[in-house]
């Protein structure tokens, strides 16, 4: 007997009968995916029989009860696409998630190398101690006065400890770099109802003189400067900044490289891009 | 209602970076798309960024729809599904975050009943209520939620022997039923 027919005897399609209904909704293991994979072109039953699955199932998916989209959804989507790069869906933490709470309510889900933890950690520790990232948020003046300005009028939403305390709104995302093979990436951190957040820059090139980061977040075609930064010898550097409007509603940030005090729009190169969760 | 030449040249324009191709896709099928992410899911936000990247896969071309293979929908749902359950599983390995996710997950079960998670009028709804809650919830959680048999016997606390015996009945019966109806829809038209 050839190993053909030994594949395609009749005891053989029964038992890829068998797991028929298992494989078509990936019930199986790997070896047995094997299994029916083999003998499954030999088997014209099983074949009709997982056919007849397959449409089951498409009509399970197409079945299901209807629910309108959020309004924004496409809107959003177009703004992903007109991005260049544009870049997977940056993850949001859960907040409202009643049915699948055991899986999902905790905002912590995010997951981080326990390297942007830790740097996450010491920046909180150092921005509620002391006001030495104040001194960097901004190196456009106007920029710096207009945060001082809130930090003092405000005692609820906008001020950094409250960004950076208040978990139940707090959204982070990674930046990765603009050129795949480098180890740059920038973690920005803020609060749904804030307009202040916090940037942690690592593994930046050292910048040349007459030179310095810049951070945008854009919406659309707008591109909204909030400040510029520096990097040590190490490539770390970090800035509280803020914005006119909450940094939710922004769709992507960026980093570039430009002249020492700012652009009015970006001119150098990206070194980071990321979409924010909105 | 799409017909096939509309789908193929509304993915032909996508290929060509046709934004509006693309906001025409979203429009026809997009409420489909969002809705299984939803009812997979049953969460606004989760289901929201799994109808995105869906959209966004199709944009970038990750996987390519071949019209001989079946309806542009279907395949869209397919991306749908998986991408969700990839969300599901990505949440489940959390269980330092979750120590009590097992007991919880139990206790949601029941919002997988099988009737509600139908539309009204399909034959899906009619052939599952005719199958026992015990057969219909199990593969309701093994399709929509993508555990497997080894998962679905910790969250039910039934022994896994028994899970695949009433998964495997419960499949077979439904593509018993499935069978049937189809039979009974040709000799009326």
């Amino acid at each position: 007997m050839s190993s053909e027919q030994k594949i395609g005897s009749v005891s053989n399609c029964e038992a890829v009968r068998e797991l028929i209904p298992d494989y078509a909704f990936g019930l199986t293991d790997a070896e047995q995916n094997r299994f029916v994979e083999a003998h499954l072109p030999l088997c014209a039953e099983a074949a009709a029989e997982l056919a007849e699955f397959r449409q089951i199932q498409a009509e399970m998916r197409a079945d299901v009860q209807q629910v309108e989209p959020p309004l924004s959804l496409e809107a959003k989507l177009m703004a992903a696409i007109a991005e260049p790069n544009s870049a997977p869906v940056i993850r949001t933490p859960i907040q409202d998630a009643p049915s699948l709470t055991p899986i999902t309510r905790e905002p912590r889900h995010r997951v981080l190398p326990l390297g942007w933890l830790a740097a996450a950690a010491a920046i909180i520790a150092l921005v509620l101690s002391n006001g030495y990232w104040l001194g960097r948020v901004n190196d456009l003046n106007e920029e710096k006065a207009q945060l001082a300005g809130q930090l003092v009028a405000n005692n609820g939403t906008d001020t950094p400890a409250f960004v950076l305390t208040s978990t139940s709104g707090l959204r982070w995302v990674r930046l990765p770099p603009a050129e795949e093979a480098a180890d740059t990436s920038a973690f920005l951190m803020w609060n749904a109802e804030s307009k202040i957040g916090l940037l942690y820059a690592h593994g930046f090139p050292e910048l040349a003189v007459g030179k310095t980061y810049q951070l945008w977040l854009t919406r659309g075609e707008t591109r909204t400067s909030v400040g510029t930064f520096r990097v040590d010898a190490e490539g770390k550097g970090a800035m509280l900044f803020s914005s006119e409007e909450p940094i939710d509603q922004f769709t992507w940030a960026r980093i570039t490289d430009e002249p020492e005090n700012g652009s009015p729009q970006p001119t150098g190169p990206i070194v980071v891009i990321g979409k924010l969760s909105t | 209602m799409q017909s096939l030449f509309d789908d193929i040249d509304i993915m032909n324009r996508i290929t060509a970076r046709d934004q509006q191709a693309f906001k025409a896709l979203y429009q026809e099928y997009g409420k489909a798309v969002y809705s299984l992410a939803y009812q997979m899911l049953q969460n606004s936000t989760l289901a929201e960024e799994v109808a995105q990247d869906t959209f966004v896969k199709v944009w970038q071309s990750k996987s390519h729809w071949d019209p001989k293979k079946g309806k542009l929908k279907n395949w869209l749902l397919t991306i749908t599904q998986f991408t969700a359950i990839d969300r599901l599983r990505h949440e489940r390995r959390q269980p330092m975050l979750h120590p009590d996710s097992i007991e919880e997950m139990a206790e949601e079960i029941p919002a997988y009943a099988s009737e509600t998670l139908w539309r009204d009028g399909t034959v899906l709804r009619l052939l599952v209520q005719q199958l026992p809650e015990e057969q219909s919830t199990l593969i309701a959680l093994a399709f929509f939620r993508g555990m497997s048999h080894g998962d679905i016997a910790e969250v039910t606390h039934i022994p896994l022997g028994t899970v695949k015996t009433r998964l495997r009945t419960g499949l077979q019966r439904l593509r018993e039923l499935w069978l049937e109806s189809v039979h009974q829809t040709s000799k009326s038209s």
